[in-house]
């Protein structure tokens, strides 16, 4: 087991809260989880299904790619994308927890974001 | 000569530097005159690290609200925390006599604990209902 900055990422998840827009059962999402250097560590993309207006969805777990010590994801982002199937504006709150195998954590998060067939993407630092 | 062997050092376990904490409010609000407690505890139950008591104003359905820092009162390391809980208190004595006129309140929140070696620990829940009327009602949660 690694401890302090060398504890190893074990586990990724991503929750998310709609707002006052839904999420169209057909668009898909996407959040990726990345280094500085931008080596892609964790990432999932699926349509999930519906997101219904003021709702929680998640956590859904995040597929690890690359280990990845807690030092480096210090200073590395996140992702959230969307590719929806023709128009779908998406209002919500996300909250990605990063668990490493000390089990402390990293986070992201946001709330009272808004993604759109026209600006599908939108990046985070990790604190 | 017998070579020495270098001691190895203890795992870090750092001190927490912020309690924090959000709340989003689904579809009942917070009234303003409900006074709010939120509360990170030892596993001992009684030994507050780090609170807030606030009216901490409206907060209405479907809002986000936070974060709020909580007062650090008593330090404490990781190890002592993760077996730690939050608790999280509401109360409404209102101006009707005599509990006032009560406030029903849903809500999720997250507490993110950080520490001196920017990692943290988590309290969270979504879909909390609490009926304040009255004294304080109380809800834990287990540290992450």
């Amino acid at each position: 087991m690694g401890t302090g900055d060398f504890a190893l990422l074990t586990r990724a998840s991503v929750s998310f809260h709609t707002n006052g827009e839904d999420k169209d059962d057909d668009t898909r999402v996407e959040v990726t989880v990345r280094l500085m250097d931008q080596t892609v560590v964790a990432s999932i993309a699926d349509e999930f299904g519906h997101f219904d207006d003021d709702s929680d969805a998640g956590p859904f777990d995040l597929l690890i790619t690359q280990a990845a010590t807690r030092r480096a994801l210090k200073t590395g982002s996140v992702a959230v994308k969307i590719d929806p199937d023709g128009d779908d504006t998406w209002q919500f709150n996300f909250f990605l927890d990063l668990l490493f195998d000390d089990g402390a954590h990293l986070i992201a998060w946001a709330t009272g974001l808004e993604v759109t067939e026209e600006r599908r993407e939108q990046s985070f630092g990790i604190q | 000569m017998a070579e020495s062997i270098a001691p190895v050092p203890p795992p870090p376990d750092p001190l927490l530097t912020r309690a924090s904490v959000i709340f989003h409010t689904n579809d009942e609000d917070k009234d303003s005159d409900t006074l709010v407690d939120v509360e990170v505890l030892l596993s001992d139950q009684s030994t507050v690290v780090a609170k807030l008591l606030d009216y901490l104003g409206h907060f209405d359905d479907h809002s986000n609200d936070g974060p709020f820092v909580l007062l650090m009162v008593q330090p404490a390391h990781r190890s002592q925390l993760r077996t730690g809980s939050v608790k999280i208190g509401a109360q409404n004595t209102g101006s009707v006599p005599p509990f006032g006129h009560g406030d029903t309140w849903r809500f999720n929140f997250v507490v993110d604990l950080l520490f001196e070696d920017g990692a943290h620990l988590l309290a969270r829940a979504n879909g909390v209902q609490m009926k304040a009327r009255g004294p304080f009602v109380f809800q834990s949660f287990g540290i992450e």
